[in-house]
């Protein structure tokens, strides 16, 4: 079965940025990946690695599962119909950062239904096998990333205080300097939640993991960064 | 709109004074009155104890603008310029005394015979006389004072006795100019009546409190209730700064409108919060963007997934039809041409005393935020966030330059939605 067949036969359709696909679209999954490409386009952060950036969507992780999901047993795809699902949901994991190696889609995946969204919208959580080994260097390497963005945003606003009031040009380059490295920071957080949540689903008993963990979301809560209050597409 | 047509003939003072004579049941009437009028008056005197001398004095001079208002309404033609020049001196009181004697002595409305009298532009500049239109108190500016005007003008007769009544009722500038702009936001002349008997004997504190809001003690107005409900809590401000009625409801609903539960949108606000919510994920239809809508998530919610913004032109225009307002959506590059092309913008908006919703973002996150420019003093503009539900105030310069320092992050101005008339 294709995924547009799957589509038309369950009456599923799948949300992404500010589309939706369904059984009436036309090449739903080539639709999905330009929006993708689109979303990903306005998340990218200069001097911040794609594979680091948790507002980034994986186009292969997406594809693999995108591809998988027609082939899910009937019994499973069952639920789904006449739902809308999300897939941006960082739960679902096919963020960049989500310690999935594109080869254990192969494999297979099971999906639980974890929420709804204004009553039409379904929120999943993917089961597939996270990788220890890339989740530990992954938070590993954000840490670093974080604590020398740490130390930027704290020149920056030094910076600024010494900055003539009436000197604007100069004023307005910092901002959106800060900007850029507050976003930075908000994303890298976001990427060390996501791979500590992923360590401690392994081995939900190992209190480094939960320690790691709390550790990361009260960082990502302290670091989460605007647009909070809009943003508008 | 109704239009009068009127047979004009040249008329000299003799003339109109012969064409008043030949009119005997007329100048009758108008010998009659006085007396009528002065056993009222000396009936107020025992009443409130005042000075005889001068009560007889302010009653006579009632009683005699009455007669020659009447007798510039008499007879063929009517004499516009002398309506004119008995009412233009006159103060708020007189005029009310005017109107009282002229209802006294000939049983009939002063306002009413007016209209039935004079072209809509001449009634337009008789009711500035006799209304006092509040241009200086800065509850209404311009437009509203226009939309006012031809609301005034288009009320059946005992409509506009009844609003001239209430606007006699209200014993202060602002409180009358609040009736105006509740006229203008178009609310019935019933709806004002409650509204003027709600207004009438509260403070100047408690107007300034739940006639608008933001703005309120304290700087304090209006809160997001969900994280990405800023474009919706604007159009409720924008709402409230248009309409005093439908600002004091929101306040007897949601009596901590600047306060919010982080973690429970329905919390605190239930009904201001319904509102945003239903406007947040409506289907969007305005020329900012394509079709869209927003999702609603508790302000604490970090999963940028499940929140999305909206754009809301087409909200703000929705009510535009009673309002008299249109909003025009303007979306820039945010650089430093733009930014001069923005303020521009804004000062068109508030110099015909409309509030203008902008949109601020900073160079990593464009079109972040909704928030609305209220008022202008010198070169410091009054800008309300519902984010933090209170208002801030910036620099010209500061917008000019995409320096903004109120709004966390956000330093630039990437929109805005410029109000003019409809």
């Amino acid at each position: 079965m294709t995924l547009k067949t799957c589509l038309h036969q369950y009456q599923i359709h799948f949300e992404l940025g500010n589309i939706k696909v369904g059984p009436e679209t036309d090449a739903p999954l080539e639709k999905l990946l330009q929006e993708l490409d689109r979303l990903n386009e306005s998340a990218r952060l200069p001097g911040l690695a794609d594979r680091l950036n948790a507002n980034m969507i994986d186009k292969d992780k997406c594809e693999a599962f995108l591809s998988f999901f027609p082939h899910l047993p009937s019994e499973d795809l069952a639920p789904f119909r006449q739902t809308s699902i999300l897939l941006e949901d960082e739960e679902l994991g096919l963020s960049m950062v989500e310690p999935i190696l594109p080869a254990q889609f192969q494999a297979g995946y099971t999906v639980e239904i974890t929420g709804w969204m204004y009553d039409t919208i379904m929120l999943l959580r993917l089961h597939i096998a996270r990788d220890e080994q890339l989740a530990t260097s992954t938070i590993l390497e954000v840490k670093q990333a974080l604590a020398k963005a740490e130390k930027e945003v704290q020149r920056l606003e030094e910076l600024k205080e010494r900055i003539a009031a009436d000197d604007y040009q100069a004023l307005r380059k910092l901002l959106d300097e800060i900007s850029f490295v507050k976003a930075t920071r908000s994303a890298l957080s976001a990427a060390w939640l996501r791979n500590a949540k992923a360590l401690l689903g392994l081995d939900p008993q190992n209190e480094s993991y939960q320690t790691e963990l709390r550790e990361a979301e009260h960082t990502h809560r302290s670091y989460f960064e605007q647009p909070s209050m809009g943003g508008m597409p | 709109m109704h239009h009068k047509v009127k047979v004009r003939t040249p008329q000299s003072a003799q003339s109109r004074a012969a064409a008043a004579r030949q009119s005997p049941v007329k100048a009758g009437q108008a010998m009659r009155p006085p007396a009528l009028q002065l056993r009222a008056s000396s009936q107020a005197i025992q009443r409130t104890g005042g000075d005889p001398g001068k009560e007889l004095i302010k009653a006579l001079g009632a009683a005699t603008r009455a007669v020659k208002l009447r007798d510039a309404m008499s007879g063929l033609g009517t004499d516009e310029q002398a309506i004119f020049d008995i009412l233009r001196p006159l103060t708020r009181s007189q005029v009310k005394q005017t109107k009282k004697a002229y209802l006294s002595m000939y049983g009939k409305s002063l306002i009413r015979d007016l209209r039935d009298e004079l072209t809509d532009g001449e009634l337009t500049k008789a009711l500035k006389d006799m209304f006092y239109w509040p241009y200086e108190h800065g509850v209404l500016g311009s437009h509203q004072l226009g939309i006012a005007r031809q609301k005034l003008l288009k009320l059946a007769g005992y409509e506009l006795d009844t609003f001239s009544t209430l606007v006699d009722l209200m014993r202060s500038s602002s409180k009358r100019a609040y009736l105006y702009k509740a006229l203008a936001a178009g609310n019935s002349v019933f709806a004002i009546i409650v509204f003027a008997y709600r207004i009438k004997d509260k403070s100047p504190t408690w107007i300034n409190n739940h006639l608008r809001l933001t703005n309120n003690a304290g700087g304090a107005g209006i809160k997001q209730q969900w994280q990405m409900s800023c474009g919706p809590t604007t159009t409720q401000a924008v709402q409230g700064e248009l309409d005093p009625i439908y600002a004091l409801d929101m306040h007897d609903k949601n009596p901590q409108l600047s306060q919010v539960d982080n973690s429970d949108g329905t919390k605190t606000n239930p009904d201001m919060a319904g509102d945003q919510k239903s406007m947040l994920e409506s289907s969007y239809s305005g020329s900012a963007h394509g079709t869209h809508a927003g999702k609603a998530a508790p302000r604490n919610n970090t999963n940028k997934a499940l929140i999305k913004g909206r754009w809301v032109d087409d909200l703000l225009n929705k009510k535009g039809t009673t309002t008299g307002v249109k909003y025009t959506h303007h979306g820039y590059a945010a650089s430093l041409t733009t930014f001069t092309d923005a303020v521009s913008e804004i000062d068109s908006g508030l110099e015909i005393g409309l509030p203008v919703p902008i949109v601020i973002g900073s160079a990593a996150a464009p079109n972040a935020h909704y928030v609305l420019v209220t008022r202008k003093s010198g070169d410091t503009y009054t800008i309300h966030d519902p984010g933090a539900g209170k208002a801030f105030q910036e620099k010209r310069d500061a917008l000019l330059n995409g320096t903004l320092s109120k709004f966390g992050s956000y330093n630039r101005i990437w929109a805005v939605e410029t109000p003019s008339a409809r």
